[in-house]
């Protein structure tokens, strides 16, 4: 058992002087004090501020690894094909890629890892924390499986500029339905053999899969929508860069939702509506947001940048932080698990030096189950 | 006349010391800096609780001639990749005036950048200044016609024209590349009888001085090795990026070069930018060089994260006063513009940003960008954009 002892503790969202004690990598107590006993390892906390382990729901960490050149590294998109939904993010994950250090030293705890958006479907994702050198020790078992897919431009002109298909939206929707169809074929069959792609796209048919998507413009968005409802499966929209453009429209698809990153430039055709202003536009239409970094788009040591970003918004603080810490944790359906800190969750959690909003704050150590595993140097 | 007071601001004239009071603006100057100024007539700007700065200066961008908002190689003209060697080309010419990195700027309370050709080049063409005044007309915004050549070293040359032109298939290839176009300027100028060539033209201003070498290099060899050829042909130079510059600070320090630091929040996605570190300004100072600037190279980044790397980099070590510096002042003196803008003087020109908040606080709001004693945003009337 050990006990944290005189931190400032973010705890049912405001941050309150507290003691905790963590056992099996779990937190036990959490209160306003608790008095040491002698089968306890004690560690002081005063002056330092403790935050849940963030989360990000949506990066491609080690699969496109940092510090190996252009190529080298990359694993993302597995483009044999516009649909290759049997492949695994899982199989090309180092976890010595920096771009995970990086992560856990900057206070994220548990990321997903998404194939990328070239193909329409791109494959399976998995969830893993931030320590370890095994990657079969680092996933977190979500009950459902992860399927990325994607809409609008980046398959259009992956595809498009090689003169395959799909060189329009049109052919992306189609390729879908027909692969879709195909699943619910192969369901129905008594006999078959096994198919990894087809067994992944039924599970998504089953409800035994959520779909990631992938996708910027209005237009995709409701095609996805249309998409869904024939075939009735359970999804996420990732990035829905022009989703604010119609609140409303975004509030009526009850679905959840991940923005970002938006701390980039260079506005191009597919992100033409980008803006920071989404957070709070979508926040105030009621919408429970989560926000990526899509890492290594923006590596994960400049996530709180996104996070003073928002602030500028002027929105209550507890909610930025949910949309790093809870909300994300709830997309991949482990909010009961992760996001925050709580009797019985696991013991993830970062010590700074001070308000995660006061860009002077440094983070000195993240735990995760309990372990200390990195900070910032 | 047109007037403009700016009445009760915390005042950060950045080359003096910080305090409360007003400012006086006529026809685009700063008239007057100090507490309790009274004019008739002036329209007024109620800086009450709110910081004055003078506007931020980006160092090096691709505003406009990236073309944002398309995906269209059409719209991009950042690399005239025909030759590795471009001095003729000017930023200038492939600048879309209506671009929104104009607007990026502005709501940043960024007043003036400068342009460069892109790095796929050795040598890649002359950058332009531009004043980020909206009520301009393109012509009328330049600051600095020619600003510098842009020069690249490392992998973006090598990798461009080891593929395209051909030229090119290693660093040694590049640093060649630079040396025979020099020589081929100094033999240009030895020739009696000749045709006027506007490349060697270029090449002689920069031998003569009269242009500056702004030169792409990120990893310390690279720095080395063009530090070799500029010490062989005694040309003026900036380092640009210059990742690596913290490896080898002892050596920079005894140098009269000057540096521009960043982009320093992308990932290291590169080989070249494997050692970025946010920690370059400070080993930096510490070393005793005190007159590098901070850069975007928008839209590698965008331009709102200027300020932001500045305070990264005082998490990271630097001094407040440094980093303020490094986005102000520093960026107009390595532009040769510190006689016009970079601080908060009497005579200087009236570019100016108020933020409710410390500029070095990321969560600051702009609540105005005031260029050539012009209101140029407002973010009451106009809203906050980002």
């Amino acid at each position: 058992m050990k006990l944290f002892k005189n931190g400032y503790v973010w705890h049912n969202s405001e941050i309150r002087k507290a003691d905790f004690t963590v056992e099996d990598g779990k937190f036990v107590k959490i209160e306003a004090e608790i008095v040491p006993s002698q089968l306890c390892e004690t560690i002081d906390f005063s002056g330092k501020y403790v935050y849940p382990g963030m989360v990000d729901a949506h990066t491609h960490v080690g699969i496109f690894e940092e510090c190996t050149g252009w190529t080298a590294g990359d694993d993302v998109n597995e483009t044999s094909s516009p649909a290759t939904p049997g492949m695994r993010a899982i199989d090309a994950i180092n976890p010595l890629d920096p771009g995970i250090e990086s992560a856990r030293n900057s206070g994220f705890t548990t990321v997903c890892v998404l194939p990328g958006s070239a193909n329409v479907i791109g494959g399976e994702g998995v969830v893993i924390k931030t320590a370890g050198t095994v990657v079969d020790k680092m996933v977190v078992h979500t009950e459902k499986k992860i399927i990325k897919l994607a809409f609008g431009w980046n398959p259009v002109w992956f595809w498009g500029s090689q003169d395959k298909s799909p060189k329009t939206r049109l052919a992306v929707s189609a390729l879908l339905r027909e692969k879709l169809t195909a699943a619910k074929n192969y369901m129905k069959k008594e006999e078959k053999e096994y198919d990894y792609d087809m067994e992944n796209l039924s599970a998504l048919l089953k409800k035994e899969a959520i779909a990631r998507i992938h996708v910027a413009n209005l237009e995709d968005i409701e095609t996805i929508g249309r998409v869904a409802k024939e075939f009735d499966f359970d999804y996420v929209l990732d990035h829905a860069t022009a989703l604010h453009t119609n609140p409303e429209f975004a509030k009526s698809l009850e679905v959840p939702v991940i923005l970002g990153p938006l701390n980039v430039a260079g506005k191009s055709f597919q992100t033409y509506d980008l803006t920071f202003n989404s957070v709070k536009i979508l926040h105030d239409a009621g919408l429970k947001l989560s926000v990526m970094t899509d890492a290594p788009v923006i590596p994960l040591n400049l996530a709180k940048i996104q996070m003073w970003l928002i602030d500028r918004l002027r929105m209550d603080r507890a909610d930025i932080i949910d949309m790093f810490t809870i909300n994300p944790a709830a997309v991949l359906g482990l909010d009961k698990k992760i996001g925050s800190i709580e009797e019985g969750k696991d013991a993830d959690f970062f010590v700074s030096t001070g308000d995660i909003f006061d860009y002077t704050t440094k983070i000195e150590h993240t735990y995760i189950e309990g372990i200390r595993v990195g900070g910032e140097e | 006349m047109m007037k403009l007071l700016i009445k009760n601001g915390i005042v950060h004239p950045v080359t003096s010391n910080s305090f409360t009071g007003d400012i006086l603006i006529e026809d685009g100057k700063i008239k007057g800096i100090e507490p309790g100024i009274c004019c008739d007539g002036a329209q007024i700007i109620d800086a009450n609780g709110l910081n004055v700065y003078p506007g931020i200066i980006e160092e090096h961008s691709h505003i406009g001639i990236h073309g944002e908002k398309t995906n269209q190689q059409s719209d991009n003209d950042v690399n005239e990749w025909s030759d590795p060697v471009t001095p003729e080309c000017h930023a200038l010419e492939g600048i879309k005036p209506f671009d929104h990195g104009f607007l990026d700027a502005l709501n940043a309370g960024v007043t003036t950048f400068n342009v460069y050709p892109g790095s796929a080049n050795p040598i890649g063409g002359i950058g332009v200044t531009l004043k980020n005044d909206p009520s301009l007309h393109f012509e009328e915004k330049i600051l600095v016609r020619d600003s510098g050549l842009k020069m690249a070293m490392g992998e973006n040359p090598k990798k461009t024209h080891s593929t395209i032109s051909k030229k090119i298939m290693t660093r040694m290839g590049t640093a060649q590349v630079i040396r025979r176009a020099f020589q081929d300027a100094i033999n240009y100028r030895n020739k009696k009888e000749k045709e006027k060539n506007p490349k060697m033209e270029i090449l002689l201003r920069v031998l003569d001085g009269d242009l500056t070498a702004h030169v792409h290099a990120h990893k310390a060899d690279d720095i080395l090795t063009i530090i070799r050829i500029q010490e062989e042909f005694g040309f003026k130079m900036c380092l640009e990026h210059a990742t690596e510059s913290h490896l080898i600070a002892d050596v920079l320090a005894g140098k009269n070069i000057k540096l521009a630091i960043g982009p320093m929040f992308t990932a290291r996605y590169k080989i070249e930018v494997n050692n970025r570190s946010l920690k370059t300004p400070s080993i930096l100072e510490k070393a005793g060089i005190t007159d590098f600037c901070l850069i975007t190279d928008h839209p590698v980044i965008p331009i709102n994260n200027l300020p932001i790397e500045a305070s990264m980099a005082v998490s990271n070590g630097l001094s407040k006063d440094l980093a303020l510096r490094s986005i102000t002042i520093n960026p107009a003196k390595n532009l040769g513009i510190d006689d016009r803008v970079g601080s908060l003087e009497i005579g200087k020109d009236a570019d100016i940003v108020i933020c409710d908040r410390e500029v070095l606080d990321p969560t600051h709001r702009v609540m105005f960008t005031v260029v050539n004693g012009k209101v140029a945003y407002d973010m009451e009337k106009e809203g906050l954009i980002l």
